[in-house]
């Protein structure tokens, strides 16, 4: 296998010889200078902590800055965490009118929302083992995701025929989705990791 | 200059002398101007990243794990600076103009190499083929070999495993190769 492997970097020996040749190239005199000087002008040392920071929402959630893999694995699962919340609150904790109970989308809903967690905790932990090869599969998982959001809401108006109803439907997919178009955006802004990844804004 | 002496005058910046940031720029002015150089095709953007690459890093110095090689970390926000520049700028490459410009200038600093018009040649062509490989097999082939960094820095700049980025560095040397046949 290792005889095999340099063999095949042999065959471009010739090659790297004149790449590793190639004289390099001196950057200009006034460099150093000009970088004191663009220093001086603008630029502030940013200390670890800062107010503004706690402000910078669209930035950590992947609107501006590239996110990188912890990052958009830890969005995955805390959203995989609210969907189980969520999931257990409406499973154990919430009383139905005698009117709802035989409501089956809605003696569906814990487990839907159980099932939504589970596959974005999946999503959450592929992204973070296998990094930027799941891009694809996260990727397409997401739309999955917002498809079976969209998919049980439109079921649901079927069996919710009150107004109250309507309002918990619309705020439940309305929630969902603007959670899968954030998940979606920090996917889009996925950047590889590295360990000085931090450095860079 | 070793990673104890760097880490040294990384704590002088930090207390306040700021000029002392001059000695790490002087140190690693070439290598990052020649990274963006080789990654851009283009003399005045590489002048430009080179030196926004050195102000991130001043900018970000009370981040900086002096337990790591200063090189890396300045190579780290070099990469991400280039890399973004190239997105913004997925076409702006005048390789010829400006690689013709650059041997022009090579030659008159080496005249030695006036006679060896052949390796000239055989460089301009790969300079040219370089600058029309994707991206991230581009910065591979800098990284390794005209920046001279092992595959595990090029892993750790990147943020790459290591069969990823010797798979890019193979798949950099086969289109290179094949670039430069068709020229």
């Amino acid at each position: 296998m290792l005889r095999k492997e340099d063999e095949n970097w042999k065959k471009f020996g010739d090659l790297i010889e004149i790449i590793e040749k190639t004289p390099p190239k001196q950057a200009p005199d006034h460099f150093a200078s000009g970088v004191m000087a663009r220093l001086s002008e603008s630029a502030e040392m940013s200390r670890s902590f800062g107010f503004s920071k706690l402000f910078t929402l669209t930035h950590a959630m992947g609107l501006e800055k590239h996110v990188t893999k912890t990052e958009c694995a830890f969005y995955f699962l805390l959203t995989g965490f609210f969907y189980f919340i969520l999931g257990l609150i409406m499973m154990i904790g919430l009383p139905l009118p005698a009117i709802m109970q035989n409501n089956s989308w809605l003696s569906f809903q814990p487990v839907f929302g159980l099932l939504l967690s589970a596959e974005l905790t999946i999503l959450g932990i592929g992204i973070y083992k296998k990094g930027e090869s799941s891009i694809r599969f996260v990727r397409v998982g997401t739309v999955l995701y917002a498809a079976l959001i969209i998919l049980n809401c439109w079921i649901g108006t079927f069996y919710i025929q009150f107004t109250k109803g309507f309002l918990f439907v619309a705020a439940f997919s309305m929630t969902g989705l603007v959670l899968a178009i954030f998940l979606g955006l920090a996917i889009e802004h996925y950047h590889p990791e590295n360990l000085y990844s931090e450095a860079y804004e | 200059m070793d990673q104890k002496t760097e880490a040294e005058i990384v704590v002088r910046i930090l207390k306040g002398e700021k000029q002392t940031y001059a000695l790490l720029i002087e140190e690693y002015k070439n290598p990052i101007y020649n990274l963006a150089w080789r990654m851009t095709g283009n003399l005045h953007d590489a002048e430009d990243l080179a030196q926004e690459t050195f102000i991130r890093a001043y900018q970000n110095l009370a981040r900086y794990d002096q337990n790591k090689k200063f090189f890396t970390w300045l190579y780290t926000i070099g990469i991400n600076l280039i890399r973004n520049h190239l997105k913004k700028n997925s076409n702006p490459i005048d390789p010829l103009t400006e690689i013709n410009i650059s041997s022009a200038s090579r030659t008159q600093e080496n005249p030695t190499a006036e006679g060896n018009l052949l390796a000239e040649e055989r460089m301009i062509k790969l300079e040219k083929s370089l600058q029309k490989l994707p991206v991230d097999l581009r910065e591979a082939i800098v990284l390794k070999f005209y920046q001279n960094l092992t595959f595990a820095e090029v892993s750790v700049i990147t943020g790459d495993s290591l069969s990823a980025v010797k798979m890019r560095i193979y798949r950099g040397l086969e289109k290179l190769h094949k670039y430069i046949e068709e020229l």
